[in-house]
C-alpha cells in the first residue's frame, strides 16, 4: 500500500440530511475519510448506520424520491464533486469511480443481452468504436473470471446465475477504468461458496490493476479477508478507524467491541450465549448533543450525554487508528503510565 | 416420552411443475429423523430446498410424495383430524414478521388472536406471560409491527409462535434480516426458550457459525437432497462430504489472525438448477475429488467417520476423503 501519490478521493466534514415528506433525518452527521492508490477501506456499520448514504451521496447515487442536502468535501483529482453540476459529476463518476451494488439483476437492462451492455458502457465512458468496445467488453468478461465469454457475451441477464450476474456488474463497474471502485455490499445476496469467488476476484483486480476499492458491508468476516483498512460508522458518526487486523482484534470503541462480540466465529470454541448490544441504535431524525452510542454504551459517563466525543488518535500504537471514545482513551493512556 | 421422534420424514419429494414436463425438484428425497428436545439446524445454499422443506414439515407446502409424522402421527392425519391439535403442538416462525404480522392489528391482537381462536382463558394473563417470555416491554402491547424495530418484530414472531404453548417451532431463517447486534440477542433468546421450554427446535439457517453456536445437531442440503447430517459440533470439526467442506471453508473468520492464516477451498462454478440436477451425484459438477463412480451412482447416506451420516462414494464409518 503505497501513500506516496496522496489520496485518490478524500472526504472531508461530510453532512448528510435527507429528508422524506416533513421528517428530516441526519445520516451523515461530520465523517471525514481518505482512500489511497491499492488500498482496500471497508466501512462497516449496520442498518441506518449511514454507511451506504455516505459513500453513494457524494456520487450523486441515492435513491430517486429522497431529498438530499450535502456539506462537506469530497475531493477526487482536484474536483470537489459536490460542487459539480449533475453531468460533469455523471462524466466524473464513470471515469474515475466504478460501482457495484448489492443486487446486480436490479442493475443491468433486462431487455438487453449483457455484452452489448457492457460494450454500451466501454464506448460512453472511454470514447472507443463500437469495434474496440465490443473487444474492451470481451475482456472485461473475461478478466471477470465468465466462463465461455463469446457465448455468455450474447445472453440475458436472466439466463445468468447471480453469481455470475455479480461478475458482469464488476466488468461493467471496470468499463470505464475507474481509480476507485466501490462495492456496496457485493456479496450479501449470493450464496457462502459464490461469495468466496467474488471476493477473491475482487482482490485480484485489486493486485492487478492497483485500485482502490471501498467495500461497504455489514459482515465482519469479509473485511476480515479483504480489508486493509477499517471505519467503523455508528449512526451516522465515525466510532473507530484504523488498519483492519489491528481495529479488529484490539478494538477500542466500546461499540467496536460489542460489534465483534456480537459475531461468533466457526473457528473458536463456543463460551457463554452473545448477549449482543443491549437497545437499538438511536432515532436520527432527533439531533442530540454528546455521543450517539451513550444509551447503550456500558463505558458511559456524564459527559458523554452533553459533549460530542471528537475522533481522536490512539497514542503509543505504531499505527494510525482513530477512537471517537474519550473515556476509553483515557483508560488506555492511565494503563500506559501505570 | 414417546420414543418416536417429533418430527420424521420419509422420502418426501417437493416438485414445483415449471412448463410441461418440466419441474423444480425444490425437494427431491428427504429422510429426516429429528427426536424430541433436539435443536436442529438445516444449512445450505440458496435453492438447496430448506425453505421449501421447512414449509412442507408444518404443511404450508404440500408433498408432492413421501411422508411426514409429527410426533409419531402423519401430518395428513393431523391436518384431517386434529387441525387445531397440530396448531398447539407446532409452530411456524417467519423470517420476516414484517411479512407474517398484520400491518393493522396491534402487537396485543396479534398475540391474543390465537387465544381467542383456541378459546385459551386468561388471555390478558397470557399475553403477558409471553411479552416477559421473549423481552417484550408491556409498553409494545399499543404498538402496530411496523413502530417496533426488527429486533422486537421477531420477538413478537416468537411470542405469537409460542401463544399455544407448542412443543415444536420450525424457523425459517428468522436472524437473517437482524442486524449483528441484534442477532446475538435472538439467538440468545432461542437458546433461552429452548432451555426453559423443552421445545423441538428447527431452524433453516445459512450462517453456520451461528448453528455451531445454538444447534445440537444439522442437517446440510445440497440441491434437494440432504447430504450430510449429524451432531453440530462433530460435523462441523470433521465433515465428511466434500460440499459440507467446502461450504464450511467459504465461511471467512471475523479474525484476521485466523483468517489469513488459514487454508481455504474456493469451489468453482455456481450451484447447477434444480430443474436439472446432474446425473449421479449431484454435486459431481463442482466437486474437486469427482470420479467415474459419482458421474453414474447417487451415493445414500451412510454412517460417516463423525457418528452421524453422509452421502459420498468416499465416507465410510471409519474414514473420509477431504478437499
Amino acid at each position: 500500500m503505497s501513500t506516496a501519490s496522496g489520496p485518490i478521493y478524500e472526504v472531508g466534514d461530510l453532512v448528510i440530511d435527507l429528508y422524506a415528506g416533513n421528517v428530516s433525518v441526519r445520516a451523515v452527521d461530520g465523517v471525514s475519510f481518505a482512500i489511497h492508490p491499492g488500498e482496500t477501506v471497508a466501512i462497516v456499520g449496520e442498518s441506518g448506520s449511514g454507511k451506504t448514504v455516505m459513500t453513494l451521496g457524494p456520487l450523486g447515487l441515492l435513491p430517486e424520491g429522497v431529498t438530499v442536502d450535502i456539506r462537506g468535501r469530497a475531493q477526487s483529482g482536484g474536483q470537489d464533486l459536490l460542487t459539480l453540476g449533475p453531468r460533469r459529476l455523471s462524466e466524473l463518476r464513470g471515469r474515475s469511480f466504478g460501482v457495484v451494488f448489492q443486487d446486480p439483476i436490479s442493475a443491468l437492462n433486462p431487455m438487453k443481452r449483457v455484452g452489448p451492455q457492457l460494450a454500451a458502457q466501454a464506448r460512453r465512458l472511454t470514447g472507443a468504436t463500437g469495434r474496440e468496445a465490443r473487444q474492451a467488453a470481451l475482456d472485461l468478461l473475461k478478466r471477470t473470471g465468465i466462463p465461455d465469454p463469446d457465448d455468455r457475451y450474447f445472453r440475458y441477464p436472466h439466463e445468468m446465475s447471480g453469481g455470475m450476474l455479480q461478475r458482469v456488474m464488476i466488468a461493467l463497474a471496470l468499463a470505464g477504468k475507474p481509480k476507485v471502485l466501490i462495492a456496496d455490499e457485493p456479496t450479501t445476496a449470493l450464496d457462502a461458496t459464490v461469495q468466496a469467488q467474488i471476493l477473491e476476484l475482487i482482490r485480484q483486480l485489486q493486485r492487478e490493476d492497483g485500485i482502490a476499492v471501498l467495500l461497504i458491508t455489514h459482515d465482519i468476516g469479509v473485511v476480515s479477508r479483504v480489508a486493509d483498512r477499517v471505519i467503523v460508522l455508528y449512526a451516522g458518526r465515525i466510532a473507530e478507524e484504523g488498519p483492519a487486523f489491528e481495529v479488529l482484534t484490539a478494538p477500542i470503541h466500546p461499540y467496536t467491541i460489542g460489534l465483534l462480540d456480537s459475531v461468533p466465529d466457526l473457528r473458536k470454541s463456543i463460551g457463554e450465549p452473545r448477549q449482543g448490544i443491549p437497545g437499538v441504535p438511536p432515532d436520527q431524525s432527533m439531533l442530540v448533543p454528546g455521543c450517539r452510542f451513550a444509551e447503550r454504551c456500558p463505558k458511559v459517563e456524564p459527559r458523554c450525554r452533553t459533549h460530542r466525543p471528537p475522533l481522536d488518535q490512539v497514542r503509543g500504537r505504531a499505527v494510525v487508528q482513530r477512537v471517537a471514545c474519550p473515556p476509553q482513551l483515557r483508560a488506555l493512556r492511565e494503563m500506559a503510565d501505570a | 416420552m414417546p420414543d418416536f421422534p417429533a418430527i420424521q420424514t420419509s422420502g418426501v419429494k417437493v416438485h414445483f411443475r415449471i412448463a410441461p414436463g418440466r419441474f423444480v425438484k425444490a425437494v427431491d428425497g428427504v429422510d429426516l429423523a429429528i427426536p424430541a428436545g433436539t435443536f436442529h439446524g438445516i444449512v445450505g445454499e440458496s435453492g438447496c430446498g430448506k425453505t421449501t422443506l421447512a414449509r412442507t414439515i408444518v404443511g404450508l407446502q404440500s408433498a408432492t410424495e413421501g411422508e411426514i409424522s409429527i410426533a409419531g402421527r402423519s401430518l395428513s392425519n393431523w391436518r384431517r383430524a386434529d387441525r387445531k391439535g397440530l396448531a398447539r403442538k407446532m409452530q411456524f416462525v417467519f423470517q420476516d414478521p414484517l411479512g407474517s404480522l398484520s400491518r393493522r392489528q396491534t402487537i396485543e391482537q396479534s398475540l391474543e388472536e390465537p387465544l381467542i381462536i383456541h378459546g385459551v382463558p386468561d388471555r390478558r394473563k397470557r399475553v403477558e406471560a409471553l411479552l416477559d417470555l421473549v423481552g417484550l416491554p408491556r409498553t409494545a402491547l399499543g404498538r402496530l409491527p411496523r413502530s417496533l424495530s426488527g429486533g422486537q418484530r421477531q420477538r413478537v414472531g416468537i411470542a405469537r409462535a409460542l401463544a399455544l404453548d407448542p412443543s415444536i417451532l420450525i424457523c425459517d431463517e428468522p436472524l437473517s434480516a437482524l442486524d449483528v447486534s441484534i442477532r446475538a440477542q435472538i439467538v440468545a433468546l432461542f437458546a433461552d426458550l429452548q432451555a426453559k421450554l423443552g421445545l423441538t427446535i428447527v431452524m433453516i439457517a445459512h450462517d453456520l457459525a451461528v448453528v455451531r453456536e445454538i444447534c445440537s445437531s444439522v442437517s446440510v442440503m445440497y440441491l434437494g437432497r440432504i447430504v450430510e447430517s449429524g451432531a453440530t459440533e462433530r460435523v462441523f470439526d470433521d465433515a465428511a462430504h466434500p460440499y459440507s467442506q467446502a461450504l464450511l471453508s467459504a465461511v471467512p473468520s471475523p479474525d484476521p489472525r485466523i483468517e489469513t492464516t488459514r487454508e481455504r477451498v474456493i469451489l468453482a462454478g455456481d450451484p447447477p438448477s434444480p430443474s436439472n440436477p446432474p446425473a449421479g451425484c449431484r454435486f459431481n459438477t463442482r466437486c474437486p475429488l469427482v470420479f467415474e463412480r459419482c458421474r453414474n451412482e447417487e451415493p445414500v447416506l451412510n454412517p460417516a467417520t463423525h457418528g452421524g451420516l453422509a452421502a459420498c462414494h468416499l465416507s465410510q464409518a471409519d474414514q473420509h476423503a477431504t478437499i
